[in-house]
């Protein structure tokens, strides 16, 4: 398993400055797989690319676990009109998820992930429950996959235990959701057998360039008060390790987030701006 | 590319109005024309990072224009990340340049109209906002002409102006009557780092980003 193999002094659990008490490794197993998570930082999927594209940005051995850019079945192409819009504290991405297929994907890929110093989790982007076993089966085959995580959507209840039951196997599976979500959909996926649950994204939509309205995911630092906001009650519902992000920019966010229950903390933007903020110190600083 | 930490050194008004800021930086931070830079202000939890496109580049500093909302200020540090992408790569045997601008100010191209100058190319440049420029360079008012004349074309358009190239009746049809022809195109940038897919060009084969793949692309990447 992949999480074994990851020498000590690349798998830090300590909260980045160091002076405060490290966390305890974080272990999702099936019983066949496990996905063992050394440090409590994750990165949202779709921020650091399909294989560690981010090196020059983040070092990878400072998260808990990487997680690919989202794959579908079959090859996405980018969204047309508009994809990244702006507001204050935040911004709208609406890339429609571009992504060459998961086939492809993993042919391209998994020799890559194999070689990252951390477990690498796959983010699927699921339809129907065929789609997603046929996804999770090929993922079986391949050792450096060491969890998925569905990206759920939107859905009801019915649809989350769904989707999730057609992927609970070998692999450790996290269903992710969209901040906002109602949290009997959250604890829908959970009893259907996910090992752990994710906060993705809130959705939004802002007024386009040409006037129209722009649907999308928000990110940014406004976004923070209604994911700490949602960890309380999230914790409550669903008996699994929750992670959660949206907007963490700095430690004592993502402190707070682990203080209101969460498991471990998604980062997003602050990836590509000051990951050291989070993170702690690293080589990735400007010089 | 990599970060590297700069200094607001002045802001600035272009000769066609538009707002700049100059940026001290490392000689190895610094663009070359057609690159573009990523900046955040250190510890002020910018959402992203802001796009800088240059308009002059020094050893040890370059213009940009200003992105919109910012409110830096002479002093200000900087987080860069760059230099990004491909620039303008102008083949050493052209001696005839025209250079273009759509829906964007004039400036954008200033950096490959200083090394055409270097160069001692006859220079031309046709653009829908009205700039200062050297002596050396002719101001044009027709576009046309100048794609029969030019041997080699340098074109920068706005995220929505691609489209215009292929199917404004008014313009000439570079594809088939330009020789050699370079794009700056610059749809709107999130990451930097080719993984977001905010950047990349619609309807092209293998999606090229703006970020890895551009911003300076051969027209038929854009226009097949």
């Amino acid at each position: 398993m992949k999480a074994a193999s990851v020498p000590a002094e690349h798998r830090p659990n300590v909260p980045a400055h160091g002076t405060e008490a490290p966390y305890a490794p974080l272990e999702l197993s099936t019983g066949k797989r496990d996905l063992v998570l050394s440090s409590r930082w994750v990165n949202a999927a779709g921020f650091l690319g399909l294989a560690g594209e981010a090196r020059e940005l983040v070092d990878l051995a400072q998260l808990g676990a990487f997680v690919t850019s989202p794959l579908s079945l079959q090859p996405r192409s980018p969204a047309r009109g508009p994809r990244l819009l702006t507001f204050p504290g935040g911004f709208l991405l609406h890339t429609g998820h571009p992504n060459p297929g998961l086939g492809a994907a993993v042919r391209r890929h998994a020799a890559a992930w194999a070689d990252l110093p951390i477990p690498v989790i796959v983010h699927l982007l699921l339809r129907t429950p065929d789609e997603a076993a046929e996804m999770v089966a090929l993922l079986e085959s391949i050792e450096a996959c060491a969890g998925v995580e569905l990206g759920l959507g939107e859905v009801d209840a019915a649809q989350a235990a769904g989707l999730v039951a057609a992927c609970v196997g070998e692999i450790p599976v996290i269903a992710q959701l969209p901040l906002g979500t109602p949290l009997m959909v959250f604890a829908s996926a959970a009893e259907a057998g996910a090992q752990a649950v994710s906060v993705g994204a809130p959705r939004g939509a802002l007024r386009g360039p040409g006037g129209g309205r722009v649907h999308g995911r928000l990110y940014g630092p406004t976004v923070f008060p209604f994911a700490l906001q949602a960890v309380a009650a999230l914790r409550d519902c669903v008996r699994v390790p929750v992670f959660i992000g949206g907007g963490v920019y700095s430690r004592q966010q993502a402190h707070a987030l682990i203080e209101g229950g969460a498991d471990g903390m998604i980062l997003d933007g602050v990836l590509w701006t000051e990951p050291e903020k989070v993170l702690g110190d690293s080589s990735a600083q400007p010089a | 590319m990599r970060r590297w930490l700069a200094h607001v050194l002045a802001l600035a008004t272009t000769a066609s109005g538009t707002a700049a800021v100059r940026i001290g930086a490392a000689p190895g931070a610094i663009p070359t024309p057609g690159q573009v830079s990523l900046a955040c202000q250190p510890g002020a939890q910018d959402p992203l990072r802001q796009v800088l496109v240059p308009i002059e580049l020094l050893l040890g500093e370059f213009t940009c224009l200003q992105p919109e909302g910012v409110r830096w200020l002479p002093g200000d540090e900087l987080d860069l990340l760059g230099p990004i992408g491909r620039g303008f790569s102008p083949p050493s045997d052209r001696a005839r340049w025209l250079l273009a601008v759509f829906d964007l100010p004039p400036e954008v191209l200033s950096p490959l109209l200083t090394v055409g100058l270097a160069r001692r190319v006859e220079l031309a440049i046709w653009s829908e906002q009205r700039g200062a420029y050297p002596p050396q360079v002719e101001v044009l008012p027709e576009l046309a002409p100048a794609v029969a004349w030019a041997d080699y074309v340098a074109l920068a358009v706005s995220p929505g102006g691609l489209e215009r190239l292929s199917t404004d009746p008014g313009l000439p049809d570079l594809r088939r009557q330009a020789r050699s022809v370079e794009v700056f195109y610059l749809p709107r940038m999130a990451c930097g780092i080719g993984v977001c897919g905010a950047c990349a060009v619609e309807g092209r084969p293998k999606h090229p980003r703006a970020c890895t793949d551009g911003p300076v692309f051969r027209l038929e990447e854009l226009l097949p």
